[in-house]
Protein backbone atom coordinates (compact mmCIF):
# COMPACT_ATOMS: atom_id res chain seq x y z
CA UNK A 1 0.00 0.00 0.00
CA UNK A 2 1.45 3.60 -0.60
CA UNK A 3 0.34 6.34 1.88
CA UNK A 4 0.44 9.81 0.28
CA UNK A 5 1.27 11.85 2.76
CA UNK A 6 -0.52 15.45 3.31
CA UNK A 7 0.94 18.66 3.53
CA UNK A 8 0.21 22.30 4.18
CA UNK A 9 -2.37 23.77 2.06
CA UNK A 10 -0.25 25.61 -0.06
CA UNK A 11 0.80 22.89 -1.75
CA UNK A 12 -1.78 20.10 -0.96
CA UNK A 13 -4.42 21.25 -3.95
CA UNK A 14 -1.74 19.62 -6.02
CA UNK A 15 -1.33 16.36 -4.19
CA UNK A 16 -5.05 15.79 -3.36
CA UNK A 17 -5.61 15.86 -6.97
CA UNK A 18 -2.40 13.80 -7.63
CA UNK A 19 -3.79 11.17 -4.97
CA UNK A 20 -7.17 11.16 -6.38
CA UNK A 21 -6.30 10.06 -9.63
CA UNK A 22 -3.73 7.37 -8.33
CA UNK A 23 -7.18 6.27 -6.46
CA UNK A 24 -9.22 6.72 -9.24
CA UNK A 25 -7.14 3.91 -10.98
CA UNK A 26 -5.17 1.64 -8.58
CA UNK A 27 -8.11 0.80 -5.96
CA UNK A 28 -10.07 -1.25 -7.97
CA UNK A 29 -11.04 -4.68 -7.67
CA UNK A 30 -10.20 -6.14 -4.41
CA UNK A 31 -7.04 -3.66 -4.58
CA UNK A 32 -6.74 -0.51 -1.65
CA UNK A 33 -3.25 0.57 -2.63
CA UNK A 34 -3.69 3.72 -2.42
CA UNK A 35 -4.25 5.67 0.74
CA UNK A 36 -4.49 9.23 0.91
CA UNK A 37 -3.86 11.53 4.09
CA UNK A 38 -7.11 13.60 5.42
CA UNK A 39 -6.37 16.33 7.75
CA UNK A 40 -9.19 16.66 10.23
CA UNK A 41 -7.72 20.09 11.95
CA UNK A 42 -9.02 21.30 8.62
CA UNK A 43 -12.35 23.28 8.36
CA UNK A 44 -12.98 21.86 4.60
CA UNK A 45 -12.67 18.22 6.09
CA UNK A 46 -15.89 17.31 6.36
CA UNK A 47 -17.17 18.62 3.25
CA UNK A 48 -14.18 16.66 1.42
CA UNK A 49 -15.18 13.30 3.20
CA UNK A 50 -18.61 13.50 2.08
CA UNK A 51 -17.46 13.97 -1.26
CA UNK A 52 -14.59 11.59 -1.01
CA UNK A 53 -17.04 8.75 -0.26
CA UNK A 54 -20.06 9.84 -2.59
CA UNK A 55 -17.52 9.70 -5.40
CA UNK A 56 -16.08 6.35 -4.73
CA UNK A 57 -19.81 5.09 -5.03
CA UNK A 58 -20.77 7.34 -8.38
CA UNK A 59 -16.88 5.92 -9.89
CA UNK A 60 -16.86 2.76 -8.22
CA UNK A 61 -13.11 2.52 -6.62
CA UNK A 62 -12.70 1.49 -3.07
CA UNK A 63 -12.06 4.05 -0.35
CA UNK A 64 -8.49 4.01 0.90
CA UNK A 65 -8.90 6.79 3.58
CA UNK A 66 -6.21 7.52 6.05
CA UNK A 67 -7.44 9.93 8.81
CA UNK A 68 -5.61 12.06 10.60
CA UNK A 69 -5.48 15.07 12.94
CA UNK A 70 -2.71 17.26 11.21
CA UNK A 71 0.71 18.27 12.02
CA UNK A 72 0.89 21.98 10.24
CA UNK A 73 -1.23 23.72 12.82
CA UNK A 74 1.22 26.42 14.23
CA UNK A 75 2.51 26.99 10.54
CA UNK A 76 -1.65 27.51 9.21
CA UNK A 77 -1.88 30.18 11.54
CA UNK A 78 0.51 31.97 11.73
CA UNK A 79 0.27 31.93 7.41
CA UNK A 80 -3.04 32.88 7.39
CA UNK A 81 -2.18 35.57 9.94
CA UNK A 82 0.39 37.08 8.00
CA UNK A 83 -1.04 37.22 4.76
CA UNK A 84 -4.55 38.24 5.74
CA UNK A 85 -7.31 34.89 5.24
CA UNK A 86 -8.70 33.26 7.44
CA UNK A 87 -7.00 30.09 9.06
CA UNK A 88 -7.93 26.90 7.39
CA UNK A 89 -7.72 25.20 10.97
CA UNK A 90 -10.42 25.06 13.12
CA UNK A 91 -9.64 27.37 16.34
CA UNK A 92 -9.88 24.90 19.33
CA UNK A 93 -8.97 20.92 19.86
CA UNK A 94 -12.64 19.89 20.54
CA UNK A 95 -13.51 21.31 17.08
CA UNK A 96 -10.86 18.91 15.39
CA UNK A 97 -11.86 16.45 17.82
CA UNK A 98 -15.40 16.51 16.12
CA UNK A 99 -14.24 16.44 12.47
CA UNK A 100 -12.16 13.67 13.18
CA UNK A 101 -14.54 11.27 14.78
CA UNK A 102 -17.28 12.73 12.71
CA UNK A 103 -15.38 11.92 9.13
CA UNK A 104 -14.63 8.52 10.88
CA UNK A 105 -18.30 7.48 11.76
CA UNK A 106 -18.88 8.45 8.23
CA UNK A 107 -16.33 6.61 6.67
CA UNK A 108 -16.96 3.51 8.61
CA UNK A 109 -21.07 3.87 8.34
CA UNK A 110 -19.99 3.45 4.12
CA UNK A 111 -16.98 1.44 4.02
CA UNK A 112 -17.34 -1.60 1.88
CA UNK A 113 -15.22 -4.84 2.02
CA UNK A 114 -12.71 -3.55 -0.48
CA UNK A 115 -12.11 -0.36 1.14
CA UNK A 116 -9.67 0.41 4.04
CA UNK A 117 -9.71 2.99 6.65
CA UNK A 118 -6.52 4.04 8.62
CA UNK A 119 -7.40 5.08 11.51
CA UNK A 120 -3.87 7.30 12.31
CA UNK A 121 -4.50 8.79 15.90
CA UNK A 122 -3.00 8.76 19.14
CA UNK A 123 -6.14 9.60 20.60
CA UNK A 124 -7.63 7.17 22.77
CA UNK A 125 -11.30 8.12 22.74
CA UNK A 126 -11.17 8.04 18.73
CA UNK A 127 -9.62 4.75 19.08
CA UNK A 128 -12.24 3.89 21.45
CA UNK A 129 -15.37 5.12 19.27
CA UNK A 130 -13.40 3.01 16.18
CA UNK A 131 -13.20 0.02 18.05
CA UNK A 132 -16.98 0.70 19.19
CA UNK A 133 -18.26 1.14 15.26
CA UNK A 134 -16.50 -1.80 14.22
CA UNK A 135 -18.15 -3.99 16.64
CA UNK A 136 -21.80 -2.19 15.98
CA UNK A 137 -20.79 -2.82 11.67
CA UNK A 138 -19.82 -5.98 12.79
CA UNK A 139 -16.58 -6.13 10.62
CA UNK A 140 -15.03 -9.18 11.23
CA UNK A 141 -11.71 -8.89 8.80
CA UNK A 142 -9.37 -5.63 8.51
CA UNK A 143 -10.83 -3.22 6.29
CA UNK A 144 -10.26 -0.52 10.00
CA UNK A 145 -6.97 -0.41 11.10
CA UNK A 146 -5.16 1.43 13.85
CA UNK A 147 -1.72 3.03 13.51
CA UNK A 148 0.24 5.58 15.98
CA UNK A 149 4.00 7.04 15.17
CA UNK A 150 6.17 5.61 17.44
CA UNK A 151 7.18 7.78 20.97
CA UNK A 152 4.22 10.05 19.94
CA UNK A 153 1.00 10.92 21.87
CA UNK A 154 -1.99 12.97 22.20
CA UNK B 1 13.15 4.48 -2.44
CA UNK B 2 12.66 1.53 -5.49
CA UNK B 3 14.45 -0.35 -3.20
CA UNK B 4 12.53 0.36 -0.30
CA UNK B 5 9.78 -0.80 -1.50
CA UNK B 6 11.21 -4.05 -2.51
CA UNK B 7 12.91 -4.62 0.70
CA UNK B 8 9.17 -4.02 1.99
CA UNK B 9 7.18 -5.79 0.01
CA UNK B 10 8.90 -8.38 -2.24
CA UNK B 11 8.11 -12.12 -1.14
CA UNK B 12 5.19 -10.43 1.16
CA UNK B 13 1.05 -10.40 0.83
CA UNK B 14 1.78 -6.88 1.86
CA UNK B 15 3.64 -3.85 2.01
CA UNK B 16 3.34 -0.48 3.73
CA UNK B 17 5.15 2.21 2.02
CA UNK B 18 4.36 5.98 3.20
CA UNK B 19 5.57 9.11 0.54
CA UNK B 20 5.84 12.65 0.96
CA UNK B 21 5.78 13.97 -2.63
CA UNK B 22 7.50 16.59 -1.86
CA UNK B 23 10.74 14.29 -1.65
CA UNK B 24 9.89 13.78 -5.39
CA UNK B 25 8.40 17.10 -6.82
CA UNK B 26 10.28 20.65 -5.15
CA UNK B 27 7.80 22.45 -2.61
CA UNK B 28 8.35 25.68 -5.04
CA UNK B 29 7.08 23.38 -7.87
CA UNK B 30 4.22 22.10 -5.53
CA UNK B 31 3.17 25.00 -4.91
CA UNK B 32 2.37 26.35 -8.08
CA UNK B 33 0.97 23.34 -8.87
CA UNK B 34 -1.25 23.39 -5.86
CA UNK B 35 -2.40 27.64 -6.83
CA UNK B 36 -3.64 26.35 -10.04
CA UNK B 37 -5.65 23.82 -9.40
CA UNK B 38 -7.50 26.12 -7.10
CA UNK B 39 -7.74 28.23 -9.19
CA UNK B 40 -8.99 26.12 -11.54
CA UNK B 41 -11.53 24.42 -8.81
CA UNK B 42 -12.60 27.78 -7.11
CA UNK B 43 -12.38 30.34 -10.21
CA UNK B 44 -13.16 28.75 -13.44
CA UNK B 45 -15.14 25.83 -12.16
CA UNK B 46 -16.75 27.82 -9.00
CA UNK B 47 -16.41 24.92 -6.97
CA UNK B 48 -16.83 26.83 -3.70
CA UNK B 49 -19.34 29.68 -5.22
CA UNK B 50 -21.96 27.73 -7.37
CA UNK B 51 -23.38 24.99 -8.03
CA UNK B 52 -24.52 23.21 -10.73
CA UNK B 53 -22.21 25.02 -13.31
CA UNK B 54 -23.12 24.54 -17.28
CA UNK B 55 -20.61 25.51 -20.27
CA UNK B 56 -21.21 28.76 -20.84
CA UNK B 57 -20.42 29.57 -17.17
CA UNK B 58 -17.10 27.56 -17.83
CA UNK B 59 -16.73 29.38 -21.29
CA UNK B 60 -17.32 32.73 -19.47
CA UNK B 61 -14.40 32.25 -16.58
CA UNK B 62 -12.20 31.31 -19.52
CA UNK B 63 -12.61 34.57 -21.03
CA UNK B 64 -12.56 36.20 -18.11
CA UNK B 65 -8.86 35.30 -17.53
CA UNK B 66 -8.16 35.72 -21.30
CA UNK B 67 -7.70 31.42 -22.13
CA UNK B 68 -8.13 30.93 -25.88
CA UNK B 69 -10.11 28.35 -26.83
CA UNK B 70 -11.68 26.53 -29.71
CA UNK B 71 -15.34 25.72 -29.36
CA UNK B 72 -14.60 21.98 -29.49
CA UNK B 73 -11.64 21.74 -27.26
CA UNK B 74 -14.93 23.59 -24.38
CA UNK B 75 -17.34 21.04 -25.60
CA UNK B 76 -14.32 18.26 -24.96
CA UNK B 77 -13.46 19.62 -21.39
CA UNK B 78 -16.87 20.29 -20.05
CA UNK B 79 -17.72 16.40 -20.91
CA UNK B 80 -14.69 15.40 -19.29
CA UNK B 81 -15.63 16.85 -16.26
CA UNK B 82 -18.70 14.94 -16.24
CA UNK B 83 -19.83 11.95 -14.60
CA UNK B 84 -20.50 9.29 -17.75
CA UNK B 85 -23.76 8.82 -17.15
CA UNK B 86 -24.88 12.49 -16.80
CA UNK B 87 -26.68 13.50 -19.91
CA UNK B 88 -27.25 16.83 -18.58
CA UNK B 89 -26.09 20.22 -19.21
CA UNK B 90 -24.98 21.03 -16.45
CA UNK B 91 -21.54 20.16 -13.94
CA UNK B 92 -22.66 19.20 -10.33
CA UNK B 93 -19.86 19.62 -7.85
CA UNK B 94 -19.06 16.29 -7.07
CA UNK B 95 -18.40 16.07 -10.33
CA UNK B 96 -15.96 18.68 -10.24
CA UNK B 97 -14.49 17.45 -7.01
CA UNK B 98 -13.80 13.94 -8.73
CA UNK B 99 -12.72 15.22 -11.94
CA UNK B 100 -11.12 18.82 -11.93
CA UNK B 101 -7.40 17.82 -12.54
CA UNK B 102 -5.40 20.52 -14.18
CA UNK B 103 -2.32 18.11 -14.08
CA UNK B 104 -3.43 14.95 -15.23
CA UNK B 105 -1.29 11.86 -14.48
CA UNK B 106 -2.79 10.05 -18.08
CA UNK B 107 -0.93 11.23 -20.66
CA UNK B 108 -4.32 10.16 -22.43
CA UNK B 109 -6.22 12.87 -20.50
CA UNK B 110 -4.18 15.81 -21.31
CA UNK B 111 -5.18 18.33 -23.68
CA UNK B 112 -3.62 22.10 -24.89
CA UNK B 113 -6.42 23.42 -23.16
CA UNK B 114 -5.41 22.23 -19.93
CA UNK B 115 -2.03 23.25 -20.80
CA UNK B 116 -3.17 27.04 -21.36
CA UNK B 117 -5.64 27.07 -18.47
CA UNK B 118 -2.52 25.67 -16.47
CA UNK B 119 -0.64 28.46 -17.71
CA UNK B 120 -3.74 31.01 -17.53
CA UNK B 121 -4.19 29.81 -14.06
CA UNK B 122 -0.88 31.14 -12.87
CA UNK B 123 1.42 27.77 -12.93
CA UNK B 124 4.29 29.74 -14.04
CA UNK B 125 5.22 33.04 -16.37
CA UNK B 126 5.93 30.70 -19.60
CA UNK B 127 5.24 27.39 -20.93
CA UNK B 128 8.94 26.64 -20.54
CA UNK B 129 7.64 26.25 -16.54
CA UNK B 130 5.72 23.55 -17.06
Amino acid sequence: MLYVDAEQTFMQAAIESCGQQLTHKYNRGDQHIIMNGYQCYLKRMRQVIQYEVATSKVLGYNLGVKLIRGAYMNEERTLAQENGYESPVWSSIEETHACYNDNMLHVIEHLEENGLLFVASHNQSSVDQATELIRQRGFRDHRVRFGQLKAFSD
Amino acid sequence: MLESIHAQADGKGEGHFALKLTALISTDTMTRLSRAQQVFMNDILKFDKQTPIDISDLRNSLLERGIQFRQEELDQLFRSLQFEHNETEELSRLEIYANAHLLQLDSERRSGLLHRIAIGCGVGVSEDDL
